[in-house]
Parts: C-alpha cells; structure tokens; sequence
C-alpha cells in the first residue's frame, strides 16, 4: 500500500502525485469540463473504475458536489425503480397467492401524481437518508477504528456515502436491481473508505456492516420471512 | 519534515495547496452545519407526520422469529414519542437512539444557527483512542441488554 502524503522521511513527495491524487474527479472539476460532460465522465469513472475515481475525489472542501450527484442519481434510481414496478410489479403480484399479495401492498407504486410527488421531495429524502447514513457509518468508522489516519473527516465520509449512489444503476436491472445495488454500494464504499479515509480493507468492511447489522437485521429477517412464506405458499400450491 | 493539519507539507506549490486545502476546510465546516441544519429541519416538519410514516414500516422480524428484540427495537416508537414532545416515554422504550436522535436534532439546529451566523462548525477528534471505543461499545451492548430486559 503505498504511504500517505507527508509522511515519508526526508525526501518530499514528487509534485505530479501531488497534483494528481485527490485533486478533483471529473464532477468536481465541472467548472473546466462542463456540468454534463464532467457528470457523465464521473459517472464512467465510478462504473468503470471505482479505484481511480476515488483516488481522484478530493478529501474536502466542498459538500455541493457529491451532494448534487447523489441527488440526480437517486432521482433517476427513484425514476426506474417506479417505471419497474409499473411495468412487473402488477404483473408478479398477480402471480402470487392472495394472502402474500396482502402482505406486501408496498411493492406497487400509485398514480401519476405520486409519481410526480415522490420526484419532487425525493432531494429533500435523498438529503436526509445520506446524512443519517453517513453519520452511522462514521460513527461505525470511529468504532473499529478506521479514522486514525484520516484527514477527510466527516466529509470524506459523506463524500463516500454520495458517489456510492453510482450503485443506483443497478436498479435499472429489474427483479434483481435491489440486490445489485446493494453489492455494489457495499463495494464501493469499501473502495471509498480506504481511499479517503487511508484505512485498511478490513476497517472498512467492518464498519460498513455494524450498521447494516445494527439497522437492518430486521429487514434482512423481514426479506427472509417473505422468502420463507412465498417458498410455503408456492409450495402449498404445488 | 513538519506536516500541516492536513496532511500536505509546506513549501513551494505543496504550501500554496495546504492553504487551499485549510479554505476549504472552513467552507467544508459552514456547508456542514448548513447541510446538518436543513436536515434538522426536514425531520421536525416530519415530525408531525411521524405517526402515519411509522406505519409503513414492517414490524421488527427479529424479534418475532428469535423472540428478542434487536438493537434497534423501539427507534420508531421512541421517535414517535419525541415527535410528541414526551421525552421520559422516549428514554424509557430506547434510551441509545433517543439521546442519538435528540443529538442529531438539536445539534443540527445549533449548527445551522452558527452557520448561518458565520462561525463554523468544529467537528471532535474522531480518533478515539481504544479505551474510548471499547465504551462506545459497551454503551451499545448495555442499551441492547436494557431492551431485552424490559422485553421492548
């Protein structure tokens, strides 16, 4: 792994790894790119290699940037999840028995004007969800350990939790496009931690799933007890 | 060779980007507080929704299936008595998450305050030493081992 900036010896650090490294990926370098040209760029990054995106992402200085791109991206991820339930979720409801279609009456989103509403106040959840989930995940940093050689402080974490919303394309998989993105929020926040926070893989991981333990032990209960009772339900069928 | 706050060393192009690097730091602290503020604020508005939100909320499956409960049994009840205004019924259905979600209400408020006042917000030293987090641990355990205790 190579050192941290500053921390050698005697010798100071070649000036292109320090113009390099952390010095803007291609969204926060929109100002010489252009909005458009520097959100698809970053996206492609992000998609393609996550590594290098985040060795791009600055540590600080600005909560705008990541904000503002997790914000299109959930919106966009708000915007196929629904076209999704739209087109399949009627249809596989339809498909199950009676008693596990009344069980879940979250799966099919409403009218048109809903869809509007959600759009229009989904910046205002997305804001809180990133917030509330990356003070979590700072605190599960703090617990394992993993900020001793950060200098990103909350921010870094909040830039982490932001461009992790990449993920959300792999809601425009459907029927498996939670699950996909769930993966790939963890791996990219792994990615991220260990490139803005300097901490170990392993510190990471950990602190990625207390909260994911802590929060959603329920749901994962939850999501395996609908597992178990379409398993029982189809199989009474059978 | 001595090393600035941020990590970055001085001298040269290196010392023009540790300055940088320490601007941005104060606008990072006022965007936070800001940042913190407004999510204060969406959270009380939706305090007087909090009743009708909680109930598209599934019930805790760990609990039903293992017959204890999780560690996070009660957040919604306690938040819904906070949006209440009943403090005392909060603590005693969650302690851990009322005082957490007191925290981040009401710091969120000061900060926004200071923020918009111009004075940024200073974040702690998050490297706790290992004394420290093993209390933060058992503060958890200890919150959990209540609620089992009290069947919530």
């Amino acid at each position: 792994m190579s050192e941290p900036i500053g921390t050698t010896g005697s010798l100071p650090p070649e000036p292109p790894a320090v113009r390099d490294e952390h010095q803007g990926n291609p969204w926060e370098r929109r100002g010489e790119l252009g909005a458009s040209q520097g959100f698809l760029e970053a996206l492609k990054l992000f998609v393609v290699s996550p590594s290098e995106a985040f060795a791009q992402t600055r540590f600080q200085g600005d909560y705008g940037s990541p904000l503002l791109f997790a914000i299109v991206l959930g919106c966009v991820g708000v915007l196929v999840a629904k076209v999704w339930e739209t087109l399949f979720g009627i249809s596989v409801l339809s498909a199950f028995p009676p008693e596990v279609r009344e069980q879940l009456p979250f799966v099919v989103g409403g009218s048109t004007f809903g869809l509007v509403l959600t759009l229009v106040l989904a910046p205002i959840y997305i804001l809180v969800g990133l917030f509330i989930w990356s003070a979590l995940l700072h605190l599960c940093l703090v617990l394992v350990g993993g900020l001793k050689q950060s200098t990103a402080g909350f921010e870094g974490t909040f830039r982490v939790v932001s461009y992790a919303s990449v993920a959300q394309l792999g809601s425009l998989v459907p029927v498996f496009g939670s699950l996909i993105t769930f993966v790939w929020t963890i791996v990219l926040g792994v990615i991220g931690i260990t490139s803005l926070h300097k901490s170990s893989q392993g510190q990471a991981i950990a602190a990625l799933l207390i909260p994911l333990a802590l929060c959603c032990l329920c749901v994962v209960f939850f999501m395996m007890a609908i597992g178990a009772g379409l398993l029982a339900a189809f199989g009474a069928q059978g | 060779m001595a090393k600035t706050k941020t990590g970055f060393t001085g001298g040269g192009p290196r010392f023009f980007l540790g300055s940088r690097v320490a601007a941005d730091s104060a606008t990072s602290q006022r965007q936070l507080g800001l940042l913190w503020g407004t999510v204060a604020v969406v959270l009380l508005m939706l305090a007087t929704r909090a009743e009708r939100l909680a109930q598209t909320l599934p019930a805790c499956t760990f609990k039903s299936l293992v017959g204890i409960p999780c560690p996070t049994c009660g957040v919604t009840r306690a938040t819904l008595a906070l949006a209440d205004l009943d403090f005392g019924v909060a603590l005693l259905i969650n302690p851990l998450a009322t005082l957490l979600v007191m925290a981040l209400v009401g710091g969120g408020l000061v900060a926004g305050m200071s923020a918009l006042r111009g004075r940024p917000l200073r974040e702690p030293r998050w490297n706790l030493r290992p004394a420290e987090r093993l209390g933060l641990v058992i503060v958890i355990v200890a919150n959990w081992a209540y609620l089992v205790s009290r069947g919530i």
